[in-house]
């Protein structure tokens, strides 16, 4: 679950655009060594591996709440990159966050075959206990200021938009399967999701650190 | 297609577009930069919130070994320490003795240079030991030729001087150190390797902790000692592990029926745990459900996370990691706090502890 806190109610800022260093590989370590990997470079590999495989787990785990198919899902995310790596352009997406999206897409796939389209929410309910923030960040994925940034925002939504934006994220959910999962109206869901997504940039968009 | 490109973009990347809808807005990112810088700014959002409320699993031993299988790449291998020390003391010792003995043929004072140069005049004075015969026979015969077939009164004349002597039998107790040396880092290696591979996830037995109301508890009432005298380990793991097939928590015949109870199943080999619960009262909108460890009896608790806001219902199981391996856990503790404000257990807002 994500933290909560009691300014939720906080009214969205208006709108601004996210500040550009959200998930940026500052120091260009891990650009560096996708660069490398697109050489064949194996011990680039092994380095990007140790970096992200454990958090590219988590996700995994939460996602398909199976600890094998996570394992498999992680395997072909870096199977993917090692023969993508040659076309990774970080103008486009910073590192992790092409990773991840390497990987979001294996899991979707995943879930969607293996629910042919309907899928079973109570195989993922199980990761739901979240660990303390200092044993969660790492700097290898992430700078430390992006990630209080991140917590900061999750901070000000309710406990439904956080909701529903976790099932979004984590389990590509349909508007109406969020709707049904939840027992809210369909364009409660939508609403939710909006402002969860307005607050969250709103909020990213003005902390400074 | 929505107006706002952040609200599109984010429905795009949710997957809560259909398949025309996603068609439409991925040709439209094309020609319109506002939505492709839209969509990325979503992107980010998503891997960022993703990372930030998910803990690290840490991977399992031998799953780098397989990836780089997959891709047919050679996984790094340990140096073979022994097999290559036996052979590079063997040739060390050969140049060395050759070093030596080649000196005293030109100038007993500058050994270093020597082997560059055969003399011209078979020397008596250096004949070398017999092992040394054997490494270079054909060298040897050239320079020594008498050495093999010579009578006793003239081997006794050619015996190394003491200085040679002195000379091999030091660098030979220095190879011979370098050898232990090595022989030292190759164990310390083998010992790293079976550190390494001891937590075998799968082999390793998980540890099954039961926790009841705190009222519940005498002094030995949550204790695995207690447990043990009731029913065997073999019972419990397994009645827990069928309560985890059927997603049941295991009953505790401590607790009374529609009391609160639960199971925890923990594996500190790859720290991978379960929490199964029973009957636990539905949590209001301001409260929330923390679970504690304490890693000693008597430590201080930490959080392990929050139960997200459900109804557990009869019985409901929830998956965590402690953040590292090898932690064997000494009491759990669940506790019933304002929502967004952990408290420390206490025997007000406790609801579940165990094993003790």
């Amino acid at each position: 679950m994500l933290h909560s806190s009691s300014s939720s109610d906080a009214a969205p800022a208006p709108s601004s655009p996210l500040p550009p260093a959200l998930g940026d590989d500052r120091n260009g370590e891990a650009v560096a060594l996708i660069a490398k990997m697109a050489k064949e470079d194996g011990a680039a590999l092994a380095e990007l591996h140790a970096m992200w495989s454990p958090i590219l787990l988590g996700i995994a785990c939460r996602m398909l709440g199976d600890r094998r198919e996570a394992e498999e899902a992680v395997q072909d995310t870096f199977v993917r990159m090692w023969h993508r790596s040659a076309n990774y352009d970080p103008e486009q997406s910073p590192p992790f966050v092409w990773a991840f999206a390497v990987m979001r897409g294996y899991c979707i796939d995943r879930l969607r075959y293996r629910h042919r389209g309907k899928r079973d929410s109570s195989r993922v309910v199980p990761i739901h206990l979240y660990a303390p923030p200092e044993a969660i960040e790492d700097p290898q994925v992430m700078a430390l200021d992006d990630w209080r940034r991140v917590r900061a925002a999750l901070d000000v939504l309710g406990a439904d938009e956080r909701r529903c934006l976790e099932l979004a994220i984590f389990l590509e959910y349909s508007h109406s399967e969020i709707s049904e999962h939840l027992g809210t109206p369909l364009g409660t869901v939508k609403n939710r999701l909006r402002r969860a997504l307005e607050k969250v940039r709103n909020q990213l968009s003005r902390h400074e650190f | 297609m929505n107006s706002d490109p952040h609200e599109s973009a984010a429905w795009r990347i949710f997957g809560l577009l259909d398949a025309d809808e996603a068609a439409g807005f991925d040709d439209a990112m094309r020609d319109d930069p506002e939505l492709k810088n839209a969509y990325r700014e979503i992107e980010c959002l998503t891997a960022a919130v993703a990372a930030a409320t998910t803990p690290a699993v840490p991977p399992r031993p031998g799953q780098l070994a397989r990836l780089q299988l997959k891709l047919g790449l050679h996984p790094s291998k340990n140096t073979n320490w022994l097999g290559i020390s036996g052979w590079a003391a063997a040739a060390a010792l050969t140049l060395i003795l050759v070093f030596q003995r080649e000196p005293k043929v030109q100038n007993t004072s500058a050994r270093n240079e020597a082997p560059l140069t055969i003399p011209s005049q078979p020397q008596p004075a250096i004949v070398a030991p017999a092992r040394v015969q054997i490494v270079q026979p054909s060298e040897h015969s050239e320079i020594q030729p008498h050495s093999t077939d010579a009578p006793p009164s003239e081997i006794a004349t050619a015996t190394p001087q003491p200085e040679s002597k002195v000379i091999v039998k030091v660098e030979t107790q220095r190879l011979i150190q370098e050898i232990e040396i090595l022989r030292e880092k190759l164990d310390h290696f083998e010992q790293q390797d079976r550190q390494r591979f001891e937590p075998v996830p799968g082999l390793a037995w998980p540890i099954v902790m039961r926790m009841s109301p705190p009222r519940v508890h005498t002094p030995e009432s949550g204790s695995l000692t207690l447990e043990k005298e009731n029913s065997d380990i073999t019972s419990i793991l397994g009645d827990a592990l069928a309560a985890v097939a059927s997603g049941e928590a295991l009953p505790d015949p401590q607790v009374k029926t529609g009391e609160p109870s639960a199971i925890q199943i923990y594996d500190p080999a790859s720290d991978a745990g379960t929490f199964i619960v029973n009957d636990l009262p539905t949590a209001t909108e301001e409260e929330e459900y923390s679970l504690f460890v304490s890693e000693k009896a008597g430590g201080i608790p930490i959080l392990v996370g929050r139960l997200p806001r459900t109804d557990v219902g009869r019985s409901k199981s929830f998956d965590y990691a402690l953040g590292k391996t090898s932690t064997v856990p000494a009491m759990f503790t669940l506790v019933r706090n304002k929502r967004g404000k952990t408290e420390q257990p206490t025997e007000q807002n406790t609801v579940l502890r165990g094993p003790k």
